[in-house]
C-alpha cells in the first residue's frame, strides 16, 4: 500500500475531495505554511516543496537545489477565506461570513468556497476536521 | 429576489437559487431550490389552441400515481379549480402543490409547483410564488442571481455562463445581439484600476468614447462598413456589491441601451 501511495505521489494523481464531504469539514491552515500579508490585502504562502502532492517536483527541486518553498499569492478574498481556516469555522460558517462580507449570494459563495478549498487541500495547505462548529 | 425568464417573473427567497434552466421560449423546464428540500419548479409549453387544463393535469398526476406505485410509495392528490386556474397538491414520497393555467395572450401553459418531503411547509410558500407571478408583461424582464433587467419583448437565450460571481446572459433577436453581463465583488474588482478601465477591458471596447453620469458609464463605438456599431452600459449596484453590463450590437437604431434596462 505504502508503494502504491508513493507511485500516486510521484505522479500527483490524488482526486479532489468531494463536495459533500468538505462541507461537512472544518478546513485547518497547514501549520507549516509560512504567510506574510501584503499591503493590498492579500497574502503571500511559502509552502515547503517536500510536503506538496507530486513528490516528482519535490524531489526534481531537492536535487537541482531549487528553493524550499513552494508560493502561493492568494488575492484579498483568498486570503480573506484563508483568515476563517482556523479549524473553528465549519465550510457553512466560512460561507456565511463570504456572504455577509462581500455580499454574495448563497450559491455563488458556496460553489466559489469549494473550489478554493478543494485547490487548497490538493496544494495541501489546509487540512480538514471534522465535527461541530466551536 | 427576482426570478425572470422568457417573460415569466417571480419573486423567490433570497437564499435560493436556480439550478436547471432548459427549453426556449415555447416549451421550457426550470428549478429554483433552496438550501434544504424544497423547490420551485415552472413548466411551460405553447399551444396555439385552447387546452383542456383538467386533462393535462389528469394526465400529470396519473404519471405520478404511478411512479409513486412503482417505488410501493402510497399517494394522494387533491384539485381545486377555480375561475383562471386549477390548484392541486399531492402527497407521497415528495409532496407537491402547484398551479396550472394557461396565458391567453402567449397561448403558454404553464404548471408551477413547489414541492417538498414535508407537505406542511408548502403551502405559504405557493401562494407567495404565486401571488408575485407575472407573464407576458411588457417590456420584458429577464432576472437570476441578482442580474436583472428589462428588455424589448422577443429575445431569445444564445448562450448563458453561471458561475460563482459571475452571471452572462446572451440574448439575440433577427439583428441584435446583447450581451449582458453581472459580476460579484464589484468594489474588489475596481479598486485596484477603477470601473471605466475594468469594464472597458471586459466588454473588449478599447477605443469606445466614454460618457459617465451618477448612472454609469456609458460606450459607443461607432459601427463601420463591415462591422455594426456597439453600445454598452455599466453599472454598479453597491447595495449588492456588483456591477452590471449589457453590450448591445446592432444596427437597429430603436435597439440602443438605455438606463431603464437596468431593473
Amino acid at each position: 500500500m505504502e508503494l502504491v501511495r508513493l507511485a500516486k505521489r510521484l505522479v500527483n494523481r490524488s482526486e479532489p475531495l468531494s463536495g459533500e464531504k468538505l462541507k461537512h469539514s472544518r478546513p485547518i491552515r497547514n501549520s507549516s505554511v509560512i504567510q506574510d500579508k501584503e499591503e493590498d490585502g492579500s497574502i503571500l504562502l511559502l509552502a515547503p516543496l517536500d510536503q506538496q502532492p507530486n513528490l516528482l517536483v519535490a524531489i526534481l527541486a531537492k536535487w537541482t537545489k531549487a528553493p524550499e518553498h513552494k508560493k502561493f499569492e492568494l488575492e484579498p478574498i483568498g486570503a480573506f477565506v484563508w483568515n476563517l481556516c482556523d479549524g473553528k469555522h465549519t465550510f457553512e460558517g466560512i460561507s456565511k461570513r463570504l456572504r455577509e462580507h462581500f455580499k454574495m449570494n448563497r450559491v455563488e459563495a458556496d460553489a466559489a468556497l469549494l473550489a478554493f478549498l478543494q485547490m487548497l487541500h490538493q496544494r495541501r495547505l489546509i487540512t480538514l476536521t471534522f465535527g461541530k462548529e466551536k | 429576489m427576482t426570478f425572470a425568464w422568457y417573460g415569466f417573473a417571480l419573486e423567490h427567497p433570497e437564499d435560493w437559487a436556480p439550478v436547471t434552466l432548459t427549453g426556449a421560449r415555447k416549451e421550457g423546464y426550470v428549478r429554483i431550490a433552496s438550501p434544504g428540500r424544497q423547490s420551485i419548479q415552472i413548466r411551460w409549453k405553447a399551444s396555439a389552441h385552447e387546452v383542456d387544463l383538467s386533462s393535462v393535469l389528469s394526465n400529470y398526476l396519473e404519471k405520478l400515481s404511478r411512479d409513486a406505485k412503482a417505488a410501493k410509495d402510497d399517494f394522494t392528490s387533491d384539485i381545486e379549480e377555480t375561475s383562471d386556474r386549477i390548484r392541486y397538491q399531492y402527497s407521497s414520497a415528495t409532496c407537491g402543490r402547484g398551479a396550472i393555467f394557461r396565458s391567453s395572450k402567449s397561448g403558454r401553459v404553464f404548471f408551477i409547483e413547489a414541492i417538498s418531503s414535508k407537505a406542511n411547509s408548502l403551502l405559504p410558500l405557493i401562494n407567495k410564488v404565486l401571488d408575485t407571478f407575472t407573464m407576458d408583461t411588457e417590456p420584458e424582464s429577464w432576472a437570476l442571481f441578482g442580474l436583472h433587467l428589462r428588455l424589448p419583448v422577443g429575445l431569445e437565450v444564445d448562450k448563458k455562463v453561471l458561475q460563482a460571481g459571475r452571471t452572462q446572459i446572451d440574448l439575440a433577436s433577427k439583428k441584435t445581439k446583447i450581451e449582458a453581463q453581472r459580476w460579484a465583488f464589484a468594489e474588489q474588482l475596481t479598486a485596484k484600476h477603477g470601473l471605466e478601465p475594468w469594464a472597458r477591458s471586459l466588454l473588449a471596447m478599447p477605443n469606445a468614447v466614454a460618457e459617465t453620469s451618477p448612472l454609469g458609464i456609458r460606450f459607443e463605438q461607432p459601427g463601420t462598413f463591415l462591422r455594426p456599431p456597439v453600445a454598452a452600459l455599466v453599472t454598479v449596484q453597491p447595495e449588492r456589491n456588483q456591477i452590471s453590463t449589457v453590450k448591445v450590437t446592432t444596427r437597429e437604431a430603436n435597439w440602443g441601451p438605455n438606463w431603464n434596462w437596468f431593473a
